[in-house]
């Protein structure tokens, strides 16, 4: 009885994959506007991070209009969320390409979001600008249409090795990292860098991404004779791991990745974290100004992914100004950007399409802020 | 890794009580409202969480006081959860109190969604600061030196299940209580007004749940929105082990699952802990199916 | 295929399929068909999800686990051996499916709750060790670059292509979840739900059945784990956690457990949800979270469970976790109780039959084929020494007895005299303290329950213990599965032998309930039957498992003296008839007088009077204890 309508069904079926073929992907309207997508997490646990790529993004549209687009062309942005979940990132990538008046997407905050949704930008021909994700790997899969203007994980972390061994001569360091492909290619660049320096890790620990009791971690510090720690955290774990081992009474310089650069920082850290050192990568001459219209419009210090998503929007603008603005134009823009002054500094991009970075600025906590550090 | 000392082990062993007094908290809680109700609170955890936040938007308005502070504060969290309490047993529960047994579990689920994202919609998904200003500071403990706040939590943790003990064994309501949740229908036919004593046990469990969420607060430091799942899932597995319907288990569940937590991740690996103390709890229910301090009942044939 | 309400059914189900296969053709929008995609994937999620837990009760908190090791096992395939996607999702399912047989065997005695945490930790360790087995997993970095689904003469390239192929897998779950629960393993599986202790009393061997359906759920959620890895090409720990179970959960819920299309259903609400809701940004999920809640509130038992709405008339009661055993089934069920109709499951007629009325094609075996003989002079059962204490006191003491082939024993005493204690110990629902129990030559004192019952050991409860949720006539066929032996294979194909097993058995249920009367309402479901017929479907249930020895426990209980004196007759016509033995726990001492052979007295779990029925009732020890007073 019920066979029959299963029959029809399997025709129904074949008949209806032969029909099928294939979508085109859309193309840019020529229209006078240039709209971006920002993609990241906007709800749940990471939605900090997302609002900070919708504020500088916005804030770099809102000044290059100001100054009159693009050749007379407006800079719209468009803001998705993935939630930082991989299934919603390819999701909403494939929401973003279906959208012909969107010719550039930027974002994506995790690695994995970024490798769920780059085949999606690809089969769609749609630039994708990362401006967090840190996987060395992303870059390096020959993917055309992906572009990272942050840096791979490694620089930071071999700087900080370098400045913690050979110029402050701690020889004993203890590791502390977050149990994700962030923290975990991180503690690999900068283990192998404190060892070829002569240091020695004297802990090694890991921890879960939900962890929120260090206890157990902190007394084996407590014991270790660490003369440095290392924090390959974001912000929420560092200030957590930072409370409670000074409430455990643990004695020891404290060094973070710049993950960790961020106002919730200081401002949930207040006492705990006076004096941890961190870096990140010199900024450019225009900063301070960008920094400035930042506080001024948000009343908040911008973190690092404010200044990437900034840049991220300056280079689209760069590219669709010397190309033009369809999406292949951008691609092509893009991928020959070489030196342009944003935010960040001279920005190239490598023939991996990553942008090249070299130097770094140290930065402590003092009086409740970020301040420049001179070793 | 350093050596075993004497210190380092009892450090540990303060830590996972610590932790584990507040895994406790939050399962006998749950143990109370399962065995009143039958069913399952999967917005337990939301309970918890919520409490934190009213409690520290209020904090400031509290004297400093030193331990009489704290006193103020848990007698706050409690109060406030056990409102919560009554609003979900009246809103969620007694409302679907004839349903099949899925359903309070979809609408708790429901509930811990709507929750979870209200709290962080009106408050943010980051971090928030929790400090109290007592108990601060460490103290001796033999060879070692261990911080106040986790022997305080600890005892607290204690302290709290023996009142309620009492409370259950000593007044007339509490005996109704226990009445209630060993067999809801003869308690009914012996004249026990079980629709009250449904009530109270949702307003007590909650208010465990309450004082858990600030003392779990005080040890982290911090409290934030998603924090209900982690405690709900803990919380669970306490009273499993421990045997549902088994109050003492689950007090006993909550402090072990602490424990053990602690030394996996200071013996083996913090990455492997989750993994490892889910197995132990598997090879715990295949050996002792009713938990390890509930009593296999035989059932009514 | 006769019936009207079939017809509609059927009609209704390929207008929707149709829609389905054409919608997207129809819609040229690469999201859209992203989104119908993931609809149709949640959904093959929430079939599999709920035979575990609508038509098996169980609350299968680790399901995602499943879905994630059928995810990764296809991609680590696919990349290392580059496997084309049959094969990958092979491979998957094979895995998931072992993965669940495997530990299921562990913990399906687990009862509630307990059996939920085991399966949470169960999900929780699979997410855990794909997210630290950092050389094969590359842990939280994922596993990218895994093909499209490539199915050797074609290849999923599109949204809309992985979408067909979605559609395809869908229904292959549907049918073969249906094809399950609708042979006499699924009618197990709802019994064991329903009841666990009475499947167990007949033979129905609830861990076993239970495993097979975790299996399979596990199983078809390996493949769409697979699908899930080719599609997505790239897998990462995210998407099977405990979330991912929660929603399911709440998918099978707010469709309806236990109904053919309310997981779909569910799937499809609770997926395009938040997507509706995008708008609202923040807000969604709070959305979301109550709009769940109002759904529960308004149908408890889910959109397309059985039963009123919350305006409507009482809702069922709790002791039926199942909706479909709401008031509307059995209404239903008489109307499509047409002489050719097999059992009726979810409103859909289970393909039992072959033509028409037609006769089956071998001869028919009878209900009650006459056990073989025990060997001669040896007892049936042999009980030594039998002792049993409760938190240490002694209900039963050092108590020995002996039933012999086609011998009516009564077990009488007064109230708390071990009666029922006894019984327990010897079918195997208790253990007891001391003392061993011999059945036919074997030692089955520690034997399970269904054990004892596939050896032929059969007893009745004090308080009648059916199936709820299903009919009588299901009922009956539920106990009739232990004189099958239908593997996972022959109920998915329905091969030939599959199908000759099912027309014997409905010639024997047929008989079977003709001899008790019970024809007229073998369509009803058992809960709504009076309480004599309802003692009668299952001694029928009892018998239809051929056992040699019948244990009842007051089986006259709650019968008036008309009844009673029929059963009584009965009883002595089924021992003349076939033989076999039966042991009588009953208070009606009419009953006992008149059928048995031999009569125990028991008194404080001791034994204190043996022997033929006139000489017992003159025990002075007996009528001390038991008759002096309410005789």
């Amino acid at each position: 009885m019920s066979r029959r309508p299963l029959r029809w069904v399997s025709a129904l079926v074949v008949i209806a994959l032969l029909v099928a073929g294939c979508g085109s992907p859309g193309n840019a309207a020529d229209s006078d506007e240039i709209k971006i997508a920002v993609v990241g997490p906007m709800t749940g646990d990471a939605a900090q991070y997302g609002e900070d790529f919708t504020r500088g993004a916005q804030l770099a549209a809102e000044q290059i209009n100001a100054a009159d687009g693009v050749d007379g062309k407006k800079i719209t942005i468009v803001t998705f969320d993935d939630r930082n979940d991989t299934t919603e990132a390819a999701s909403v990538a494939q929401k973003i390409a279906t959208d012909s008046s969107i010719v550039a997407s930027m974002g994506h905050f995790t690695s994995s979001t970024v490798y769920a949704a780059m085949p999606i930008y690809k089969s769609n021909q749609l630039p994708l600008v990362v401006i967090s994700a840190s996987d060395p790997g992303i870059t390096e899969q020959g993917n055309e249409w992906v572009f990272r203007v942050s840096p791979t994980n490694n620089l930071g972390a071999e700087a900080m090795a370098d400045l913690i061994v050979s110029k402050l001569g701690l020889k004993k360091i203890a590791i502390f990292y977050l149990n994700t492909d962030f923290g975990k290619t991180e503690r690999g660049f900068f283990t192998a860098r404190v060892q070829a320096n002569g240091g020695e890790i004297v802990l090694d620990e890991p921890y879960q991404p939900d962890a929120k009791d260090f206890s157990s971690s902190i007394i084996k510090l407590k014991n270790a004779g660490a003369d440095a720690v290392y924090l390959s955290s974001y912000y929420n774990d560092a200030v957590l791991l930072i409370r409670q081992a000074k409430d455990a009474g643990v004695q020891t310089r404290w060094f973070t990745s710049a993950a960790v650069l961020s106002p919730q920082f200081t401002e949930i850290g207040g006492e705990a974290v006076e004096g941890v050192i961190t870096n990140r990568i010199s900024q450019g001459d225009s900063w301070d100004a960008v920094a400035e219209a930042y506080r001024a419009k948000y009343n908040d210090e911008p973190s690092p992914f404010v200044i990437y998503a900034y840049s991220a929007v300056q280079a689209v603008a760069e590219a669709a100004k010397n190309e033009g603005t369809s999406r292949q134009a951008i691609r092509d823009g893009l991928a020959k950007i070489q030196g342009l002054e944003t935010a960040l500094g001279p920005l190239t991009f490598d023939e991996n399409r990553q942008a090249v970075y070299e130097s770094f600025d140290y930065l402590e906590v003092r009086d409740g802020q970020f301040q420049l550090w001179q070793p | 890794m350093a050596a075993v000392t004497l210190p380092v082990l009892i450090d540990q062993l303060v830590s996972g009580l610590a932790i584990g007094g507040v895994y406790a908290l939050v399962a006998l809680g749950f143990a109370l409202i399962f065995g009143v109700l039958r069913a399952a609170q999967f917005a337990h955890g939301e309970v918890y969480m919520v409490v934190a936040f009213l409690v520290l938007a209020v904090l400031p308005w509290f004297p400093a006081l030193g331990p009489l502070q704290f006193l103020l504060v848990i007698v706050t969290a409690a109060i406030f959860g056990a409102i919560a309490g009554m609003l979900i047993e009246r809103g969620v529960f007694r409302p679907l109190a004839d349903a099949p047994h899925i359903a309070p579990i979809i609408s708790t689920i429901g509930l811990m969604i709507l929750l979870q994202n209200l709290v962080a919609y009106l408050k943010g998904s980051e971090l928030h600061r929790f400090a109290l200003a007592w108990p601060q500071g460490n103290v001796s403990v033999g060879p070692a030196s261990v911080p106040v706040l986790k022997l305080v939590i600890f005892g607290t943790a204690l302290v709290i299940p023996a009142l309620l003990q009492v409370a259950l064994t000593r007044t007339q309501l509490g005996r109704a209580i226990r009445a209630t949740a060993i067999d809801a229908e003869t308690a009914r036919l012996m004249g026990v007004n079980t629709a009250r004593t449904s009530l109270v046990a949702f307003a007590i469990g909650s208010a465990l749940a309450g004082i858990a969420g600030v003392l779990v607060g005080a040890l982290y430091g911090v409290v934030y929105s998603t924090m209900g799942v982690t405690a709900l899932v803990k919380g669970y597995a306490a009273t499993i082990i421990g045997g549902v319907g088994n109050l003492v288990g689950a007090v006993a569940g909550g402090l072990l699952l602490g424990l053990f937590e602690v030394f996996v991740a200071s013996y083996v690996s913090p990455r492997w802990t989750d993994a490892i103390v889910y197995t132990l709890l598997i090879v715990l229910l295949a050996l002792r199916p009713q938990g390890l301090v509930g009593r296999a009942i035989p059932e009514k044939l | 295929m006769r019936s009207g309400i079939f017809r509609t059914q059927h009609a209704l189900t390929a207008a929707v399929i149709a829609a389905a296969v054409i919608a997207p053709l129809v819609i040229a929008d690469a999201y859209i068909h992203r989104l119908m995609a993931t609809v149709v994937l949640a959904a093959v999620l929430a079939v599999s999800m709920n035979l575990v837990l609508g038509y098996g009760g169980l609350l299968a908190l680790g399901h995602a686990g499943f879905y994630g090791i059928g995810a990764y096992t296809a991609a680590l395939v696919s990349l290392h051996l580059g496997a084309p996607f049959p094969v990958t999702a092979l491979a998957g399912a094979a895995t998931a499916a072992l993965v669940a047989w495997l530990v299921a065997r562990p913990i399906l005695h687990l009862r509630g709750h307990y059996f939920a945490m085991a399966m949470l930790a169960i999900g929780e360790i699979v997410v855990q060790v794909a997210y630290n087995w950092d050389s094969v997993t590359r842990g939280a970095s994922g596993l990218p670059g895994i093909s499209q689904p490539d199915l050797i003469v074609w290849t999923a390239v599109t949204h809309r292509d992985n979408y067909y192929l979605a559609l395809v897998l869908l229904l292959l779950a549907m049918l073969a979840v249906r094809r399950f629960v609708a042979s006499p393993l699924g009618l197990g599986l709802i019994a064991a739900r329903d009841d666990d202790q009475g499947a167990a009393s007949v033979g129905i061997g609830v861990a076993q059945t239970r495993t097979l359906a975790l299996a399979l759920a596990a199983g078809i959620a390996g493949v769409a784990g697979a699908l899930y890895a080719h599609y997505i090409t790239f897998v990462s720990v995210e998407p099977f956690q405990l979330e991912q179970t929660i929603a399911l959960l709440a998918m099978v819920a707010v469709g309806g457990m236990g109904t053919t299309w309310g997981p779909v259903v569910g799937a499809a609400l609770l997926t395009l949800l938040p997507e509706v809701l995008r708008d609202f940004a923040e807000l969604r999920m709070v959305i979301y979270g109550a709009l769940l809640m109002l759904v529960v509130w308004l149908r408890p038992q889910g959109l397309l469970g059985r039963g009123p709405s919350r305006w409507g008339l009482k809702l069922p009661g709790r002791t039926r976790p199942d909706p479909s055993a709401a008031s509307g089934a059995p209404a239903l069920a008489s109307v499509v109780a047409a002489p050719a109709s097999g059992p009726v499951l979810d409103g859909v007629a289970v393909e039992f039959r072959t033509a028409t009325g037609a006769a089956p094609a071998r001869t028919a075996p009878t209900v009650l084929t006459a056990p073989e003989p025990a060997p001669t002079g040896e007892p049936l059962l042999r009980v030594e020494h039998l002792s049993k204490d409760f938190a240490g006191l002694r209900a039963v003491s050092d108590v020995s007895l002996e039933v012999a082939p086609g011998e009516i024993v009564g077990l009488i005493g007064p109230n708390g005299a071990g009666k029922s204690t006894i019984i327990n110990l010897i079918s195997g629902a208790h253990r007891p303290t001391s003392g061993r129990i011999w059945f036919n030559g074997q030692d089955i004192t520690h034997s399970e329950t269904s054990r004892v019952a596939r050896a032929g050991l059969v007893r009745t409860f004090q308080h009648i213990r059916l199936f709820r949720s299903l009919t009588v006539r299901q009922n009956v066929e539920a106990a009739y599965q232990v004189r099958l032996w239908l593997s996972l294979l022959s109920v998915m194909t329905r091969s030939r032998r599959y199908r000759e097993a099912m027309d014997e058995m409905r010639v024997a249920v047929d008989e079977a309930l003709a001899l008790f009367g019970l024809e007229g309402v073998q369509h009803q479901l058992a809960g709504t039957l009076s309480y004599g017929d309802q003692r009668r479907v299952e001694i029928v249930r009892a018998l239809v498992t051929q056992p040699r020895l019948l244990l009842l426990d007051e089986p006259a209980a709650g019968m008036n003296e008309a009844e009673s004196a029929e059963l009584a007759r009965f009883l002595q016509e089924i021992r003349q008839r076939h033989g076999l033995s039966i042991i009588l726990v009953e208070h009606h001492l009419d009953v006992v007088m008149e059928v048995c052979d031999r009569l125990i007295v028991l008194d404080h779990g001791t034994v204190i009077a043996s022997g033929r029925p006139d000489e017992v009732v003159r025990h002075p020890e007996v009528l001390r204890a038991y008759l002096g007073g309410s005789a």
